[in-house]
């Protein structure tokens, strides 16, 4: 009895990890496609600071574009940009959402440029030295993210006294 | 022969009793490495060449050690890319590692429980070493959140029994007389990983290109590797260094080699489970002092990794490489530390295994002072010499806290004081750590909370220090409970009878306060005893430690030579020791046939065999069969202690302890009941009648024992009793004051 409930229970874990895992479309080793040109990582900024990245082996347009998540995680590897909205309940209905003004809303920047500004920052509300997280992901033309590396700047910024 | 001649001989033999047992202790203490001098100890080398001691289980241990951090490590350095990769925010990771340190916290207590069932330590390190390895290389795999919760919970739970089961093992590896430099040793290897992990996860991400799937996957298989070569680790047995060598030194005296078991009960009618053990641990001063201190180093040492990296990030700008280069530096730093301690800790040790302690809080106090200095110092240079020295010392706090912990208590209760020092450390002390942090870090700062470490570290190192004199009065007294069982299977192989009960030297308390003095009890075979004294002197107290209702602080309880101290009450009813407790001892709101058949179940009699021993209770006490459906709260106060009797009569216990059977009962009906015990004792139930009345106690027992302020004043013959004047008139008085009244 006891040995068939150890079994059962193993075989209850054996099956959601294996559920939780793949074998396939997973990268072991570090694609290095995309570099960014400037700023440098961990650089004093300052508002709005302009970032620049460099690409390899993936064109633009044909092959996709990029999004650019500014401090939150991007969405996860082969899921659209509208997976984002997937718990918004007043986004979903409405016709032609999420759209640009909703995915800035939540910092997340779609652009076929390889480059983007950022005009602000949300200031952090105690006085520690404030790092933001630059993520840059490619999508492809319909915002399904291609890959799962996510390639980040982490940026300090000094604001004005 | 006269009287003065007759008592100068017993009290002579009484010192040599005395002399022989401190010689036996000295002797043991000796064995087990506490020699009261640093001189003469033994190089580390020697002691691993003793026959039956290899330095195999030291460096498989160790080996594991090291890639047990692997995981750990890369999950923290790594955390950012899997939250990208995943795509998964910050908080859900968040919650993740908290159900993992969870995990890590708890994990200690049911592979303890494995450990102490199954006897297979050995096999148990094996095993979680191939499961982390195994986890490791999945992480590599994982693509949702879900399976990374898996296998991070898999990974608490196999890295948590790491604190459980390596150092018992080494302990038992390994002779006293080394055990110190082999603990610091094992922790330098846990050190050397914690160099080792950072330069690895450097080496495979920045220059080999690998993703943290590679690298996860690089560390598993290099875990895989190391296991490996922990496979032909053996379980020792436990005690083979301990509790086997204080028995030697005894056989070494008696020059016997006697080693069959003793006594009429079964070992494994008597041998403590799970929670009898970890009851019995926190019973012993030492420890419960040092969990108490655990819990407070908790708060300093586990959120103080993360918050020295927040230090580190947001005062000196350092990103996670240059990070990670400082964590190696310290653990190097720990390295050299443990390296130096090793042969200096076997000295204090040898010398008295308190000293550590003392040298614990010492090293603690220093630690936070610099800790706190170095979070304020405008100098690189003087930060990295401040936390270096400062980690140096707190390293070594963790061999000098485990060997105390461990060497004061009997082998087989390692596992389960190793998860207790580990759930105070990690699972206490971490919990309040991070509330405690976290408050002040919001409110002034992480330089802020690098300073408020003082005050636990302080606080900590008090308590240390407090422990220090608890140390060696608990070894010896672990030492006495080996001692007197082998001088009991000395007396059994001689043929010697046992006493049916002994108490010895009990000591308890109700919280802070002491209410048992040294008392010692023993009660023969089918004997009726009289426990007299005043209101308050302990007879109900000393009934509960017989029974397992109080667990004593001191001294030891054995039922036909075996030892039943800390064994719970319901097990004791088992072994046939049966106990009515004083005034109502019946359940209220049941009938009194309920209540009966209530008694009967506790020992799952066959319901034959019940009902006939109801019937005999209604024989017995007619007016309970004319009220045997009537609520047992309704009955007089006589008819309810007549139920409470028929326990007796239900359960044929071979040891019936009764508390204040006649107490305001009408002089009738305590005749009938005191008829019912004389039958209960003639039928060969030995019982220990604890009175009031003096009357009733002496004119029933022809052996008693008189009790006042928590100490056994006399023991004798009833007879005797009766003729000292200086105690009964303190319970004469006490009761015409009661008249009066």
């Amino acid at each position: 009895m006891t040995r068939t409930r150890t079994r059962t229970a193993l075989l209850l874990v054996l099956a959601l990890v294996a559920n939780g895992c793949a074998a396939t479309g997973i990268a072991f080793r570090q694609d290095d496609r995309l570099r960014f040109v400037s700023p440098d990582d961990r650089a004093e900024v300052t508002l709005p600071v302009r970032i620049e990245w460099s690409v390899e082996d993936f064109d633009v347009p044909s092959d996709g574009g990029f999004a650019v998540f500014v401090d939150r995680a991007p969405q996860p590897p082969g899921k659209t940009l509208e997976w984002l909205a997937r718990d918004d309940d007043a986004c979903r209905p409405a016709d032609g959402c999420p759209d640009a003004e909703w995915f800035a809303q939540r910092d997340v920047f779609p652009t076929t440029e390889t480059s983007f500004t950022i005009e602000r920052l949300p200031a952090r509300s105690d006085d520690r030295r404030e790092f933001h997280e630059i993520t840059v992901v490619l999508v492809d033309d319909d915002g399904r993210r291609i890959g799962e590396t996510g390639w980040t700047l982490e940026l300090q910024v000094a604001r004005d006294e | 022969m006269s009287e003065l001649e007759k008592l100068r001989e017993e009290e002579a033999l009484v010192a040599e009793v005395e002399q022989t047992r401190e010689q036996l202790r000295t002797q043991a203490r000796e064995k087990l490495g506490v020699t009261g001098s640093g001189e003469g100890m033994p190089p580390l080398r020697d002691v691993l060449r003793v026959p039956g001691v290899s330095v195999y289980p030291l460096v498989a241990l160790g080996v594991l050690s090291i890639v047990d951090t692997f995981q750990s490590y890369a999950f923290s350095v790594l955390t950012p890319e899997i939250s990208r990769a995943l795509g998964v925010g910050k908080g859900a990771i968040a919650g993740v590692v908290a159900l993992k340190t969870l995990f890590i916290a708890l994990a200690p207590l049911p592979v303890a429980a494995i450990a102490q069932r199954k006897g297979t330590r050995a096999v148990l390190s094996i095993v979680s070493a191939f499961l982390w390895s195994l986890v490791a290389i999945s992480t590599g795999f994982v693509t949702l959140i879900w399976g990374l919760l898996f296998v991070l919970l898999l990974d608490g739970i196999t890295t948590g029994s790491v604190e459980v089961l390596h150092r018992p093992l080494l302990m038992d590896s390994y002779p006293p007389q080394g055990r110190v430099r082999v603990l610091s040793t094992y922790q330098g290897f846990n050190a050397f990983g914690n160099v080792l992990a950072p330069l690895l996860v450097a080496l495979l991400s920045t220059y080999l290109d690998f993703t943290w799937r590679g690298v996860f996957v690089t560390l598993g298989l290099l875990s895989l590797g190391a296991a490996t070569i922990a496979l032909r680790l053996r379980d020792p047995g436990v005690g083979r260094w301990d509790t086997d060598v204080i028995r030697a030194t005894v056989k070494e005296k008696r020059r016997e080699s006697s080693d069959q078991h003793f006594g009429t009960v079964h070992p494994d009618e008597v041998a403590l489970g799970f929670f009898e053990i970890v009851r019995r641990l926190m019973l012993i001063p030492t420890i419960r002092r040092v969990l108490v201190a655990q819990a407070v180093l908790g708060i300093l040492l586990v959120p103080f990794q993360t918050f020295l990296f927040f230090f580190l990030d947001e005062e000196w700008n350092l990103g996670p490489g240059p990070r990670g280069l400082f964590f190696a530096y310290l653990a190097a730093v720990d390295i050299a530390a443990l390296a130096a301690f090793g042969r200096r800790g076997e000295q204090l040790f040898r010398r008295n295994p308190g000293r550590l302690l003392e040298l614990g809080a010492v090293v603690l106090a220093v630690a936070v002072v610099l800790i706190c200095i170095g979070g304020l110092v405008p100098s690189f240079v003087l930060v990295c010499a401040l936390f270096g020295i400062a980690a140096g010392l707190l390293a070594i706090l963790t061999p000098a806290l485990a060997i105390t912990v461990l060497s004061v208590i009997p082998s087989n209760m390692r596992p389960h004081a190793a998860a207790l020092l580990g759930i105070f450390l990690g699972g206490v002390g971490g919990l309040i750590g991070a509330l405690f942090l976290s408050g002040i870090d919001r409110r002034f700062g992480v330089v802020g909370s690098m300073v408020s470490l003082l005050i636990p570290g302080v606080l900590g190192a008090l308590i240390l220090r407090s422990a220090k004199g608890l140390v060696q009065p608990d070894l010896d007294r672990m030492i006495d409970e080996v001692l007197e069982d082998e001088e009991i299977r000395t007396i059994t192989s001689s043929g010697g009878r046992l006493p049916m009960l002994a108490c010895r030297g009990i000591d308890f308390s109700y919280g802070q306060l002491q209410v048992l003095f040294d008392c010692n009890l023993t009660v023969d075979d089918g004997e009726l005893v009289a426990l007299l004294g005043t209101n308050g002197a302990g007879k109900s107290t000393l009934l509960k430690v017989i029974s397992g209702i109080g667990l004593p602080s001191a001294g030891s309880v054995r039922f036909r030579g075996t030892d039943i101290t800390y064994l719970d009450a319901e097990r004791r009813l088992r072994l046939g020791i049966t106990q009515i407790p004083g005034g109502r001892a019946v359940f209220g709101p049941m009938t009194v046939a309920d209540n009966l058949r209530a008694f009967g179940t506790t020992v799952r009699r066959d319901r034959a065999a019940l009902d006939a021993s109801i019937d005999r209770c209604f024989d017995a006490f007619p007016r309970l069969a004319e009220r045997r459906n009537q609520l047992a709260s309704t009955l007089s106060g006589g008819e309810q202690q007549m139920l409470g009797l028929s326990k007796a009569l239900i359960l044929k216990p071979r040891l019936l302890l009764i508390d204040e059977l006649s107490l305001g009962l009408a002089p009738v009906i305590v005749g009938q009941l005191l008829d019912m015990v004389r039958e209960i004792n003639a039928e060969g139930t030995a019982v220990v009648l604890v009175e009031q009345s003096v009357n009733i106690a002496l004119g029933l027992a022809d052996h008693a024992y008189f009790m006042e302020k928590g100490e056994i004043r006399f023991d004798g013959r009833s007879a005797d009793l009766l003729a000292r004047d200086d105690l009964l008139r303190a319970v004469f008085l006490e009761g015409a004051g009661a008249r009066n009244k």
